[in-house]
This record gives C-alpha cells, sequence and structure tokens, in this order.
C-alpha cells in the first residue's frame, strides 16, 4: 500500500507524539501516535486494523499513481452514476428588495417565465423523469415567490409526473423569505418543497441596510416573523453575506434568533460569506470591500471566526467535502426566465456563456467554460483537489476576464482548513 | 478445564486486550467521512456567491 497525495498532515499541538490526517476524498479525519505515522511513512509493519481503518479512510491506496488518473475521471464517474437532474429555474428576475450588492443588478427587472417556456421546462423534466430520473429543482429569481402562480403550476405538474413514473420529485426555493408565510409554505409542501433557502444580513440595522424592500423599508422583522411561523415546518438553510465593515457583528444577529425562541434547530445550515463584485464585476458603493478574491487575509479571518460562532451557538455549519462546479455535471443546468440555459446563475446575462435552450440540444461548453482546467500536474498532484476541482470559474473571471485558468484555492485551504477540521471536533454538537 | 488451561487462556486474552487497546490509541478515526462521491459546490443565493 502506498499513501494518498489526497493527505494533509496536521501536528496535534496540545498531544505531543501524535498527529492528525485529514484524507480529502473522503474529508476523514484520523489522529494517530507518531510511532504509527513513522511506520505508514516508511512502509514499517502494520497491523490488520491499521492497514484496513487506514485504506477504508483514504489514507493508504493501493497504487497512487492509479489513484491520481483515478481522479481525471471524477466526474465522468459521477455523471455516469447519476440518476437525478438538479435544474435551478429562475421564475422571474423582478424583486420586492432592493440589495445595493445584488450580483443580478445588471440584467435584473421585470421579466417573467412565460407559459411557452414553462411548458419547454416541464416537457424537458417530464422527458427526464420517463427516463427514469429523478428530478431536483431550486426555484430562483429575481424573488421567486413573486412568481407564485407559476411555480406552484409546475411544481403541482411535475409532482404528478413523477408519481406516475415512480421517481421523485422535489424542489426547494431560494427566497428572500418576505413572502414566504406558514400558509404559503403548507400550499406548497404537498407539491414537494422540501427545505428553503434564505439570507439574514447580521443584525436588523446591517441587514435593513443591505436587504431593503424597494421601497426603502427594512425587511429583517418581516423575514424574521416568517421564519419563526416556518419553524419545525420545513428545514431552512441560512446565509447571510458581509463585509470587513461589518463580519464581527454577525453573531449578534445568531443571539436574537434565539433570544425570539428560534432554536438553532430551526437551521439545516448556517453559512456567512463575504460580497463579491455583482455579475459584470461592478462593485456597489455601498458594499466597497468587496472582492474577487477569497483569499485575503481579512476573508480568512472573518470566515473562520463567523464559523466558529455559528458552531458555539449549537448551528450546524457546512463540513467541506468532495465538491465541483455545476461545469463539471451533464445533467445540471441553470434555467434563465427566458429559457436559456447557463452553468452558473452568474452568467446569466451573458449570452456567450449561454449553453443551450429549452427544447434544443445543448452546446459542448467544454472550452467556453475550460471544462478540464483543473486536469493538469499541478492540480492533480494537490492534496485539496477533491474539495476544489479548479475552483469557481465565476471569481477566475471576475479578476482575469475570462475562464482561463483555475480560482486556485491552495493558500485558502492552507489557511484555513486545519482550523475548520478542529473546530468540528471541538465545537459541533456541543450545544 | 484444569486451572492452568483456563490461567493460559485468560492471560491470551489480555493480551490480546492490551494490544487492542494499544492499537486503539495508536489511530483513532475521529471523522468517518463521506463517500468519494462529489457533490455540487455552489448552491447561489441571490446575493454574493457561496463559494465552497
Amino acid at each position: 500500500m502506498e499513501l494518498s497525495r489526497y493527505l494533509k498532515v496536521y501536528p496535534c499541538t496540545d498531544k505531543p507524539g501524535r498527529a492528525m490526517l485529514l484524507a480529502t476524498r473522503r474529508c476523514a479525519v484520523l489522529e494517530l501516535s507518531e510511532s504509527l505515522w513513522g511506520r505508514v511513512c516508511n512502509n514499517g509493519e502494520l497491523s490488520e486494523r491499521e492497514q484496513s481503518v487506514l485504506a477504508d479512510k483514504g489514507v493508504l491506496v493501493a497504487d497512487a499513481a492509479a489513484e491520481r488518473k483515478e481522479m481525471l475521471e471524477t466526474f465522468k464517474i459521477a455523471n455516469s452514476r447519476k440518476r437525478s437532474v438538479t435544474m435551478l429555474v429562475t421564475l422571474t428576475l423582478e424583486c420586492n428588495l432592493a440589495c445595493p450588492y445584488c450580483f443580478e443588478d445588471p440584467f435584473r427587472g421585470r421579466f417573467l417565465m412565460s407559459d411557452k417556456t414553462a411548458e419547454l421546462l416541464i416537457t424537458e423534466l417530464t422527458q427526464k423523469m420517463r427516463a427514469g430520473f429523478d428530478v431536483k429543482i431550486d426555484f430562483y429569481g429575481g424573488e421567486a415567490l413573486m412568481a407564485l402562480p407559476r411555480l406552484k403550476d409546475i411544481a403541482g405538474r411535475l409532482e404528478q409526473t413523477a408519481r406516475e413514473n415512480g421517481v421523485k420529485f422535489q424542489f426547494s426555493i431560494i427566497t428572500n423569505a418576505t413572502l414566504l408565510t406558514r400558509k404559503v409554505a403548507e400550499e406548497l409542501l404537498p407539491l414537494g418543497l422540501t427545505s428553503i433557502r434564505t439570507t439574514l444580513d447580521g443584525p436588523p440595522d446591517i441587514h435593513n441596510k443591505q436587504r431593503p424592500f424597494v421601497s426603502g423599508k427594512g425587511s429583517f422583522d418581516t423575514i424574521l416573523n416568517n421564519i419563526k411561523e416556518l419553524s419545525g415546518l420545513i428545514p431552512i438553510e441560512l446565509g447571510g453575506n458581509y463585509t470587513h465593515e461589518n463580519y464581527r457583528r454577525f453573531p449578534e444577529m445568531l443571539d436574537l434568533l434565539i433570544q425570539e425562541g428560534v432554536s438553532p434547530e430551526t437551521f439545516s445550515a448556517v453559512g456567512f460569506f463575504p460580497v463579491f463584485p455583482k455579475a459584470d464585476g461592478s462593485v456597489s458603493g455601498d458594499c466597497n470591500s468587496t472582492c474577487a478574491s477569497s483569499d485575503e487575509p481579512w476573508m480568512i479571518e472573518a470566515g473562520l471566526i463567523l464559523r466558529g460562532e455559528i458552531l458555539r451557538r449549537g448551528f450546524n455549519a457546512p463540513k467541506p467535502g468532495p465538491s465541483g462546479c455545476m461545469v463539471e455535471f451533464d445533467n445540471d443546468f441553470v434555467v434563465g426566465h427566458d429559457g436559456k440555459l447557463f452553468k452558473c446563475t452568474t452568467f446569466m446575462g451573458d449570452d456567450d456563456l449561454c449553453v443551450g435552450e429549452l427544447g434544443s440540444f445543448v452546446a459542448d461548453y467544454s472550452a467556453s467554460h475550460n471544462r478540464d482546467v483543473w486536469k493538469n500536474d499541478e492540480c492533480l498532484d494537490c492534496a485539496y483537489l477533491p474539495l476544489c476541482f479548479g475552483g469557481c470559474r465565476f471569481l477566475r473571471r471576475l479578476r482575469t476576464g475570462a475562464i482561463d485558468g483555475v480560482d486556485c484555492r491552495k493558500a485558502i485551504y492552507d489557511a484555513t482548513l486545519e482550523t475548520i477540521v478542529r473546530q468540528d471536533l471541538e465545537l459541533r454538537d456541543r450545544a | 478445564m484444569p486451572l492452568l488451561s483456563v490461567l493460559i487462556l485468560q492471560h491470551h486474552f489480555r493480551e490480546k486486550e492490551v494490544e487492542q487497546m494499544r492499537e486503539d490509541q495508536d489511530l483513532m478515526v475521529l471523522e468517518e467521512g463521506v463517500s468519494c462521491d462529489v457533490e455540487m459546490a455552489c448552491k447561489c443565493t441571490k446575493g454574493p456567491i457561496k463559494v465552497n
């Protein structure tokens, strides 16, 4: 057996003579004595159990060169195994909020999905269901619930088709939650609603400045009331967008939720992220600390501090895991309100990155989206490859004007991953 | 069973137990991890992008 190259080794400073391993293909974490680690590294004798555990968790592999080659096939295998289709469906580009940082600013407006486009979507997904695929939709906008009748029509018909074909249909809504009352959620649950994703940008004064209604009125209280009504009814994933100036105050919002009787269990996950520039690269005057890179020192510090505060209060934060861009997944698309297909929501305003249309074929986007960008020696030899696969194409494009290389995340993982792993071990499930 | 055999057996099992305990301490799995299947990284929200 040989050591996998997709492995990080961290010293245990509080436990002399021991080391911690993170096998990044599985994100398994092991602690072992330095004497055992010495035997592992020097092909020393291992017991049957030691060998079996280390192989099972991805620390040891039969052939490291073969594993490297196997990585090249990661998405080919994933696509061949996947029996589900995920569509992120833009019902409207209209929104009742006027967030200064919204990356859709360059192309938002009163654009609703037409009857014809909805029919094309239903037809296409019906064909997939008849072929035995499960279907998952993330309804998206603008504000998706400003097109509630359209959402109900699509979901209702697909739910029935799924039942007739013995496959699963489920949907989530990416929503600002201002219109998501308990009554609306109860109407949507039988149609396949399984979760929602919404956003609170910190405590009320910050949130109301960053996420006001179009009228200028703050939206915090409306969203909080709806979250209270939805608590226990449906899993909620909570996001939030911070700047250099305000990230330290985000934990106040978590405390406020608890004070208001919204328990951490209400949320399936909580994650806060820095404000990035808009889809066209422009930056709102109110959010002047946006950045097209996530490895700036303040962003690294902010991300770690906030993740720790989330876990410390008993909320769940997503664990690192093997993941790749939508570009890698053959059956998954962003559907524009007009039926155009994209591989990222941020590309919706750019026809050069349109990869097809509902009802017609999908173009080969390998070159335009640099699909194999990570298939180079540097990435294939990088321990972080299973977590990254070339990073974010949108961020690369923001930096250089083109998807002309990887968005290398090595610096950010070097600076954060060990702390993230230790946070998970020390803080998770403590509440 | 003769007393000696019992003692030998007990000793044998204690040795096994001690060996197992040593092995358990030498190698601890703190996080089982997930399957090697990759998932979509970016679940976009309306605002800024979630990156991993």
